[in-house]
């Protein structure tokens, strides 16, 4: 696979993708190396971002953050409050996850694999996550343990609830277009979805309405 | 004699097949569930779980003259309810032509290459996963994969005796739950009066009507399968102007855009999300915001918005 077509597929996980890498990564989508690449960088952003429940187990997840809070930083810069990640430490968080994630995958039937590239990452508004330092300028760290080789490189889109950024407001107002759409939503969904009362159960139990 | 023996054999090959297959499909049983839960009488109690919250609710659903009514009431945390009335039992949406499998309609999608819309059988995997009990009810477990990541998959109970769902899980494609509904309670069969759904207003079935376009949009990607199901346009409320809507059906998952002018739009994207339900907003054209709101994965929302665009605005 081509250089610039792995990079398009960083940006996509990183939610920085243009509309041209969005297209041209979705056009490529067929070719399973691409499948495999994006399935890696979004267990190593589901590992970063302690959404790793279903593909870490909470102790092989919870061993590698103890293993990277022994580690000493590489820079000596810290931003007060926030927790800086070494680069060679993250090659060793992703490195045992896909341990984890190869052997699940493994088990899993043939049906439901080529879902988990794209879905493990959903970022919740609301829910704290584990703050990382910035990564600096892209760099490309290959993992050359046994596990599999898996480009850090990319930096994962750091989403803080509460720390000044755009995400923030962006993620205030698309938590109060959910709410404001909420109910025209669930009542198309009422008539089209063949779920039942479903779509009701969702809108009545929604207390923030 | 042997000839005779050969075509008794093949007759009741022929009689007994369709029979054993409209029982053993799943994707039947799914249909079956469609017609069940909008022509019965039923009344019980479900739980809603999703995240870390749990909620329970009292359901009563009748079709009285051939309208449908339904009352959903929260029974815990905030009083909350919803009447709907007013829709025919009868009545087929986009949803519901996706879901009907014919034997026609499934030789001609399981034929052709790449058809729009071949039903849902072309994008999920749908397969019988054991028997469950629910509500004091058997019922029968029913697993439904999707091909590709742009959709969540499902794992529904559906009552033996009357085909009513009763669980669902909706799981991303890590296998985790986002959503679970569940009955505890269930009684069919028993004539409810008009008198139990009186409470309350009752919301408008058909809010999507066709009128105007406010707004010269297009949208360049779209997951395969989905169809248009709705357009319509209003104006907005707590403080969004006009906005157009649009809505698509995979026969499972829905989801629709919401397309508004704004004065001030974030320079970003941005995300929420509760149980399966993601939002997702992104600045388009010249002061738009685009909202995508639906039971799909995030990245699906992020194509699907950036796929829309102004032409008379490049």
């Amino acid at each position: 696979m081509k250089e610039p077509l792995r990079e398009m597929a960083s940006a996509v996980v990183d939610g920085e993708a243009s509309e041209f890498e969005l297209r041209r990564v979705l056009d490529g989508l067929d070719e399973a190396e691409l499948k495999s690449l994006l399935g890696r960088h979004y267990a190593v952003r589901a590992v970063v971002r302690h959404e790793t429940t279903a593909l870490c187990p909470a102790t092989v997840s919870r061993a590698i953050f103890a293993a990277l809070d022994a580690e000493a930083p590489l820079a000596s810069t810290r931003v007060p409050g926030r927790r800086r990640i070494p680069l060679g430490g993250l090659a060793v968080a992703a490195s045992v996850c896909m341990v984890a994630v190869f052997g699940l995958r493994a088990l899993a039937p043939a049906g439901a694999g080529a879902g988990t590239a794209s879905t493990a990452g959903v970022q919740f508004a609301g829910t704290p996550t584990r703050s990382l330092a910035p990564l600096g300028p892209p760099a490309v760290v290959v993992n050359t343990m046994s596990a599999a080789a898996v480009p850090v490189g990319f930096a994962p889109a750091v989403r803080t609830p509460g720390a000044p950024g755009q995400f923030v407001g962006a993620d205030r107002l698309a938590e109060d277009r959910l709410r404001l759409y909420m109910g025209e939503h669930v009542r198309n969904a009422a008539l089209n979805t063949n779920q039942g009362m479903l779509p009701y159960a969702r809108v009545v139990s929604d207390e923030s309405r | 004699m042997r000839s005779f023996t050969v075509a008794v054999v093949l007759a009741v090959l022929a009689m007994a097949s369709p029979a054993r297959s409209a029982a053993d499909d799943p994707a039947a049983r799914l249909d079956a569930m469609s017609r069940a839960f909008r022509t019965l009488d039923y009344r019980g109690v479900f739980t809603y779980e999703q995240g870390q919250t749990l909620s329970s609710h009292r359901i009563a659903h009748a079709v009285i003259d051939g309208i449908e009514h339904e009352r959903v009431v929260r029974l815990d945390g905030e009083a909350h309810e919803v009447n709907r009335g007013g829709h025919r039992a009868d009545c087929e949406h986009e949803g519901d032509r996706l879901l009907r499998l014919d034997p026609a309609r499934r030789l001609a999608h399981e034929t052709a290459v790449a058809q729009r819309a071949g039903g849902i059988g072309t994008y999920y995997a749908i397969e019988h996963e054991g028997r469950e009990r629910v509500a004091n009810r058997p019922g029968q477990r029913l697993r439904i994969v999707p091909r590709d990541p742009y959709r969540y998959g499902m794992t529904v109970v559906l009552d033996d005796a009357t085909s009513l769902l009763l669980k669902s899980e909706t799981t991303d494609g890590a296998g985790r739950v986002l959503e679970r509904f569940q009955f505890v309670e269930l009684q069919v069969g028993e004539r409810l009066p008009a008198g139990e759904f009186a409470a309350g207003p009752a919301v408008e079935t058909h809010p999507l009507r066709s009128g105007e376009a406010p707004f010269a949009w297009t949208v360049a990607w779209l997951p395969q399968g989905f169809v248009a199901s709705g357009h319509a346009s209003r104006d907005g409320t707590e403080g969004a102007g006009t906005v157009e809507i649009r809505t698509y059906t995979d026969g499972l998952a829905v989801f629709a855009i919401f397309v508004e002018r704004a004065d001030e739009v974030p320079s970003g994207a941005g995300v929420a999300s509760r149980g399966a339900t993601v939002s997702y907003v992104v600045p388009r054209g010249r002061g738009h915001l685009i909202t995508v709101v639906g039971e799909i994965p995030v990245e699906s929302a992020q194509l699907i918005a950036n796929a829309v665009n102004f032409p008379g605005e490049d």
